[in-house]
């Protein structure tokens, strides 16, 4: 008896098994079928954006629109890959005219380039400055670090282009200069940064006549000055002002100042040192200037799309923002481009 | 030119082109939408000018192609539209135009409530963002009025900024987190970023995209300055006045926002390094 239920049972396992074995099979095949219906969304789908199929549903038709048959799940599929079919093919067409946009751009902007050449000379950008019916007084410039084996990258590619900025300002005449790097890199390098600078000045102006610089940085209250004639001691009587002055924020001189403000009013105002209604757009600019530096009159990009990379929000209300599409690089032609495009514009605060 | 108008106007060229344009729409949906879209829209005044126009027909036409925009951001399925109608600093116009415009939105909107189907039938839900303590009694009636009416809608939210400047916006949501610190609603070590962002009229609508401003201008004019300096923002300046902006331009516009976002776009960007 027991060993009948012992041999039912061991068959019952058996035919469990086989069970389990045969589900495995189907599930092998499925496994073999679903990747080919799969991949080939998958294909179209990762290729171009990932959407997951699922989504297809959603793609309904707005009411009334030729959607007769939107009901049934395999015609939206089709539906689905016939337009995705159509819009892939024009990526593609269109990738084509980007490429050749993209080549066009690039080789008009090296031409330019060698065109006007500064060669290291401020006569030459002063000439291109004074035909300039009025310049900016506040610029502001974002520089992003680029990857070490780029050429002109990492960081002392940035530094050498925080030099080459700072001599087209001083030879066109700009006394206030704000750099943004996203990282925060040119405040944590900064003897290293006067002396890039320092090389570009001298490679300019010449050894013997440097012009002097300060480097602030906001909310470290830091002050570092240039190797020029100038002391410390100059700028602070204010007897020799600095032929410029340049500030370093990062992204942390963005959003996060303002958080942090907020949390500093919030502080004061819990133990009544603060009043709500004294909380005005003036209190808070002029913090947020002490905090993050002043509002630039023109904001140069030397990068090929409008990024702004978490600038501080505040202060690009009214500023004039200039990109040259397709650029990547710190280029005195993008830089005198974005002068001339200033000096023809006309701010009318809403008016 | 008037020649190509006229062939427009063949029953079966028309056709032929509502069908291109569906396909297009429908083609563009496949792809990556952005959900929340801004415009600027600047140029009325200039545009009027240009065509020796009185002013307030630049706004009334301004008005019409803001209708088509949204007829097509309805059909690309696309979340949020923010539009800049009325800034803070507008209250400087003539006393004659500030009222004619309060009048034009007024109007406009009085016209959804009457005949609301087209609102209904694309389900736009509208909003207002802005101080609101600058409006007139009557307008500020209208748009409460307007709100309660489309809340139930839920397609395409319309968040017009009326009067809004990005700066008056940051300064109301810091003094919304104060008063939320002395009612004892927050805790002042819990303040961060996302406070900030969750107290501005933005606070319901997805993340920023796509910013576009008309007429060629490189300004932000002082709109949704918070917004479009994150990371994805991306803006557009198209040299046209915002009267002459069409569906056929901001598909354009759209397509090529939508490739941006594709691998195909890897060869055009930039190297960056970024520091974790």
């Amino acid at each position: 008896m027991a060993v009948s239920f012992e041999e039912k049972f061991q068959s019952l396992k058996q035919s469990q098994k086989l069970e389990d074995e045969v589900n495995q099979v189907i599930k092998d095949k499925r496994s073999i079928f679903k990747p080919s219906t799969k991949n080939s969304t998958k294909i179209l789908g990762s290729f171009v954006f990932p959407r997951s199929v699922g989504e297809i549903a959603t793609d309904k038709p707005p009411q009334g629109a030729d959607n007769g048959k939107g009901g049934i799940p395999l015609w939206d599929f089709l539906n689905y890959n016939f337009f995705h079919l159509i819009l892939v093919a024009m990526f593609l067409v269109y990738s084509i005219i980007r490429g050749c946009e993209y080549f066009c751009r690039r080789a008009r902007l090296k031409f330019l380039e060698l065109a006007y050449n500064p060669s290291q000379s401020p006569q030459l950008i002063r000439q291109d400055v004074n035909k300039l019916e009025k310049i900016p007084k506040k610029v502001s410039v974002i520089l992003s670090l680029k990857s070490e084996h780029e050429e002109g990258g990492g960081v002392e590619g940035l530094l050498n282009d925080a030099g080459e900025v700072t001599s087209w300002c001083i030879g066109s005449g700009i006394p206030n200069l704000t750099l943004f790097e996203y990282n925060g890199v040119l405040k944590t390098q900064v003897p290293t940064l006067i002396h890039s600078i320092n090389k570009s000045l001298s490679n300019y102006f010449g050894a013997n006549n440097l012009p002097t610089f300060v480097v602030k940085i906001p909310r470290l209250d830091l002050v570092a000055y240039g190797n020029g004639e100038s002391s410390p001691e100059d700028y602070l009587t204010n007897e020799k002002p600095a032929d410029i002055e340049i500030t370093l924020i990062s992204t942390v001189n963005g959003k996060k100042t303002i958080a942090d403000l907020a949390k500093t009013m919030a502080d004061l105002a819990s133990k009544q040192e603060l009043q709500s209604k004294d909380i005005t757009i003036d209190l808070i600019d002029s913090e947020l200037t002490d905090l993050s530096g002043y509002e630039p009159d023109l904001l140069i990009l030397f990068g090929p799309v409008l990024d702004l990379q978490g600038y501080p929000p505040w202060q690009i209300r009214l500023s004039e923002i200039y990109w040259e599409q397709d650029n990547d690089d710190v280029n005195y032609v993008v830089f005198l481009n974005a002068l001339k495009k200033f000096s023809t514009c006309k701010v009318n605060v809403g008016k | 030119m008037s020649f190509l108008l006229w062939l427009s106007t063949l029953p079966i060229i028309s056709y032929v082109l509502e069908l291109i344009k569906h396909i297009l729409i429908r083609s563009l949906r496949t792809g990556n939408l952005p959900n929340h879209i801004a415009f600027i829209m600047d140029g009325n005044r200039r545009y009027a000018k240009q065509h020796k126009l009185p002013v307030s027909q630049g706004h009334n036409m301004g008005s019409e192609s803001l209708a088509s925009i949204l007829e097509l951001c309805y059909k690309l399925n696309i979340q949020a539209v923010s539009i800049y109608a009325f800034s803070i600093e507008n209250f400087n116009r003539s006393k004659s135009e500030v009222n004619y415009l309060m009048d034009l939105i007024q109007k406009k909107l009085s016209q959804i409530s009457e005949h609301g189907d087209l609102v209904d039938k694309f389900g736009i839900k509208i909003i207002f963002s802005g101080n609101k303590s600058f409006l007139p009694k009557d307008v500020y009636d209208t748009f409460k009025e307007t709100e309660e009416r489309t809340k139930n809608n839920g397609n395409v939210i319309l968040n017009i900024c009326f009067p809004y400047t990005a700066r008056d916006d940051i300064t109301r949501s810091i003094k919304k987190i104060v008063s939320d610190v002395k009612q004892d609603k927050l805790e002042v070590e819990e303040i961060r970023e996302e406070t900030v962002s969750n107290n501005l009229d933005t606070k319901s609508l997805p993340p920023l995209d796509f910013m576009m401003r008309t007429s060629g201008v490189r300004r932000l004019s002082d709109y949704l300055l918070w917004e479009i300096t994150d990371n994805d923002a991306e803006l557009e300046l198209l040299d046209i006045y915002w009267p002459e902006l069409n569906q056929l331009i901001l598909t354009w516009s759209i397509f090529k926002w939508s490739f941006r976002k594709t691998s195909l776009n890897d060869f055009f960007k930039q190297d960056k390094a970024k520091i974790e």
